[in-house]
C-alpha cells in the first residue's frame, strides 16, 4: 500500500492502520533492532512488540493522525521514528543508561586488553577497523552540520591545535584577500599548541566575523565550538565501550 | 521568501518548546541518509547547528537507522517533491490527460489508415524501436528471435532483430528469462544510485576494463581485467541483495595483477562488486564498483 493510501487509512480508520501489515512490520523491524543493539533487556522481544502496539493503539494513534505531515516524510518513516521514541521511553522506565552493543565491542575490548600489539596482525587488523568506525563516526556526525561543516571543522581542528591546512580555509573563507590568507595560512599551518585558547580566539575571531559579517566576541567563539566539543564527545562516547576524554577526542580528529 | 523559508516559519518542525519535533529530526535524519544534508531549509539547519540538545536527538536516531536500506525513502515527499512535480504525468490535470489521449488514439489511428494504404509490412525498423523503448533501466538480455530448422542452420524469422542483439550467434541459446519483476527485485537502488554517481570508476590510475557495467555473464565465470595495475593488495567482493550485509565474497588479488578469474561459478542473478585496496594502514578504500548480471541458462532445444 503506498504512502497516501496509509494515510488515508490513519486519517479514516486509525486501528486498522496500527493493525495494517505494512505498519506491523515498521513496528517488529524498530523493536528487534533497538533489542538487538542492546537497548532493553529482561523482556522478549514480542513482549515488547506487543507492549508498543497497545501504547500506539490507546495512546498515540491521535497524536499520530495530527502530527504526521505527509509533505516531509513517508508514513512508515514516522511510524519508526514513534516507535523508536517509545523504546526509549520503556528504556528510561528501567532506569537504566541505554547501552547498545555493535558487533565490534567484543573484540574492541580483546583488542584494548592486547595493547593494539602487532603481535597478531589480524588484532591490529581489527583494531584499524575500529578506528575506521569511530572516524566514520565523527564524519556522520560532522554532516549534521550541513553548510556550518566547514566552521566547525575549522574551529574543532582549533581545538585540537592541529596545523590547518590550506584546504580548511577555502573551504570556509572564499573571499580573503591573499594578505589575510597568508596571516591565518603562517599562523596556524605550523605547531602553535603552545597558543593559549584567549589568543587562538582572538586570533581567528576577525575571520569568522568577516565571513559571518557578524561581530561577535572571541570569548562567544569559544564558548560555542567548547560546547559543540562537549555534545560531540557525548555523542561519540554513547553506544560504545569507549568514553572519550580530550585527549583520545583530539587523537580521533587528528585522522580526520 | 523561499519555499522552504515559508515553510518553516509555519513551525511544522517545532513543538511549543521550539525543539525539534519528530517531523523535523525526521527530515534531517532521512536528509543525511541521502546525502542531501545540503537541501534541508536554511534555518532549520541554522537552529540545529546551535541546538546541542537537538543535534544529539538527530545523531541519536541517525546512527539507529544510518544502515537501513534508504530505497525505502524514495521517492521523498519532500526531497523529491521537485521533481515529481515536474514529471509530465504529475504535471498533467486530469482533463489534460484526456486530450493527449485523445490525441494519441487519432494518431495511432492515423498511422494505421496509411500504413494499410501504402501496404507497409509491419517488420520495419520501428519494430526494434519498440523494443528498445520498452526496455526497463535494467537492460534485459534480448529475445533469441531465431529458431533451429531440422537442418542445425539458424533460421531467423526477423532479420531487423537481429541488428540490436549483443549476443553472438552461438550463444543464442541463453534466453532472456529473468522476468522483469526478478530484474527489480534483484537491484539495489541505493547501491545503482552510486554506480550512477560516481561513473564506473573512482581511481585515476586503475581502470577497470571488464567486466563492463551490465554485462551478461554467460558462461557463469567471470574475469575480471583492469588496466594500471597498483602496488597495493587489491579485494573484490562480489555480492547480491542477499548477500551484501552479512556474506559478500571477498577475494584477495596479488598487486600487480591485471586479470583476475572468479575461483567459482555463479548462480543466475544479479551481482554487484566492489573493488579496494587496503593501504599501509590496514584500511581498505574503495576503488570502484560495478553490476553485473548471469543469466538464467537455457538449454538448447535438441
Amino acid at each position: 500500500m503506498d504512502n497516501k493510501k496509509l494515510h488515508k487509512l490513519l486519517v479514516k480508520s486509525p486501528k486498522e492502520f496500527i493493525v495494517h501489515k505494512s505498519i506491523g512490520e515498521v513496528i517488529e523491524k524498530t523493536v528487534y533492532k533497538f533489542v538487538s543493539k542492546g537497548g532493553i533487556y529482561g523482556q522478549t522481544t514480542e513482549d515488547i512488540i506487543s507492549e508498543v502496539t497497545l501504547i500506539i493503539l490507546e495512546k498515540k494513534l491521535d497524536y499520530i493522525a495530527k502530527s504526521y505531515n505527509p509533505q516531509f516524510s513517508t508514513i512508515r518513516g514516522y511510524m519508526s521514528k514513534v516507535v523508536f521514541n517509545l523504546c526509549i521511553e520503556l528504556l528510561r522506565k528501567q532506569k537504566n543508561k541505554p547501552v547498545f552493543k555493535n558487533s565490534l565491542d567484543d573484540i574492541q575490548e580483546t583488542t584494548l586488553e592486547q595493547g593494539y600489539s602487532n603481535i597478531n596482525p589480524e588484532a591490529n587488523f581489527i583494531a584499524q577497523e575500529t578506528i575506521e568506525s569511530e572516524l566514520n563516526k565523527l564524519r556522520n556526525y560532522l554532516r549534521i552540520f550541513a553548510k556550518y561543516k566547514a566552521k566547525f571543522v575549522l574551529l574543532i581542528k582549533l581545538y585540537c591545535r592541529i596545523p590547518l591546512k590550506d584546504e580548511d580555509f577555502q573551504h570556509y573563507a572564499t573571499n580573503l584577500s591573499s594578505d589575510e590568507w597568508m596571516f591565518y595560512y603562517q599562523t596556524f599551518s605550523k605547531d602553535y599548541s603552545n597558543y593559549s585558547d584567549k589568543e587562538i580566539y582572538q586570533l581567528i575571531i576577525p575571520l569568522v566575523n568577516k565571513v559571518e559579517n557578524k561581530q561577535n566576541t572571541p570569548d562567544a567563539l569559544r564558548k560555542w565550538i567548547n560546547a559543540k566539543v562537549l555534545t560531540l564527545k557525548e555523542a561519540m562516547s554513547q553506544n560504545t565501550h569507549y568514553q572519550y576524554d580530550t585527549e583520545s577526542f583530539k587523537n580521533l580528529v587528528r585522522l580526520l | 521568501m523561499n519555499e522552504n523559508n515559508m515553510m518553516f516559519k509555519q513551525s511544522v518542525f517545532f513543538d511549543e518548546n521550539h525543539e525539534l519535533n519528530d517531523t523535523g529530526i525526521l527530515l534531517y535524519v532521512d536528509a543525511l541518509r541521502l546525502n542531501k544534508e545540503n537541501e534541508l531549509p536554511d534555518d532549520l539547519v541554522e537552529h540545529v547547528a546551535n541546538s546541542d540538545n537537538d543535534l544529539k536527538r538527530i545523531y541519536e536516531y541517525y546512527e539507529f537507522v544510518k544502515d537501513d536500506d534508504i530505497s525505502e525513502l524514495t521517492p521523498h515527499p519532500f526531497f523529491d517533491k521537485a521533481h515529481q512535480a515536474n514529471t509530465p504525468i504529475k504535471a498533467l490535470r486530469n482533463g489534460q490527460l484526456l486530450k493527449v489521449a485523445a490525441a494519441v488514439v487519432l494518431l495511432l489511428g492515423a498511422i494505421y489508415t496509411i500504413n494499410t494504404l501504402s501496404d507497409n509490412k509491419p517488420d520495419t525498423a520501428s519494430g526494434v524501436s519498440d523494443k528498445l523503448m520498452d526496455d526497463d533501466q535494467f537492460p534485459l538480455p534480448p529475445t533469441n528471435p531465431n529458431t533451429k530448422s531440422d537442418d542445425g542452420l539458424a533460421k531467423n524469422e526477423n532479420p531487423q532483430k537481429k541488428e540490436v542483439s549483443p549476443l553472438p550467434d552461438k550463444l543464442l541459446a541463453f534466453e532472456d528469462v529473468f522476468s522483469k519483476a526478478e530484474l527489480q527485485a534483484m537491484h539495489m537502488p541505493y547501491i545503482d544510485r552510486l554506480i550512477e554517481r560516481n561513473g564506473n570508476n573512482r581511481s585515476e590510475s586503475l581502470q577497470v576494463l571488464s567486466p563492463r557495467l551490465d554485462a551478461e555473464i554467460l558462461d557463469q565465470v567471470l574475469s575480471f581485467r583492469w588496466k594500471n595495475p597498483i602496488q597495493d593488495s587489491l579485494y573484490l567482493e562480489v555480492f547480491t541483495k542477499e548477500t551484501e550485509a552479512t556474506n559478500r565474497s571477498v577475494y584477495k588479488i596479488a598487486p600487480k595483477d591485471s586479470l583476475f578469474t572468479l575461483p567459482t561459478q555463479l548462480k543466475p542473478f544479479l551481482y554487484y562488486w566492489e573493488l579496494k585496496k587496503k593501504q599501509d594502514s590496514g584500511r581498505k578504500t574503495l576503488i570502484t564498483r560495478g553490476r553485473f548480471i548471469v543469466p538464467k541458462r537455457k538449454r538448447q532445444k535438441k
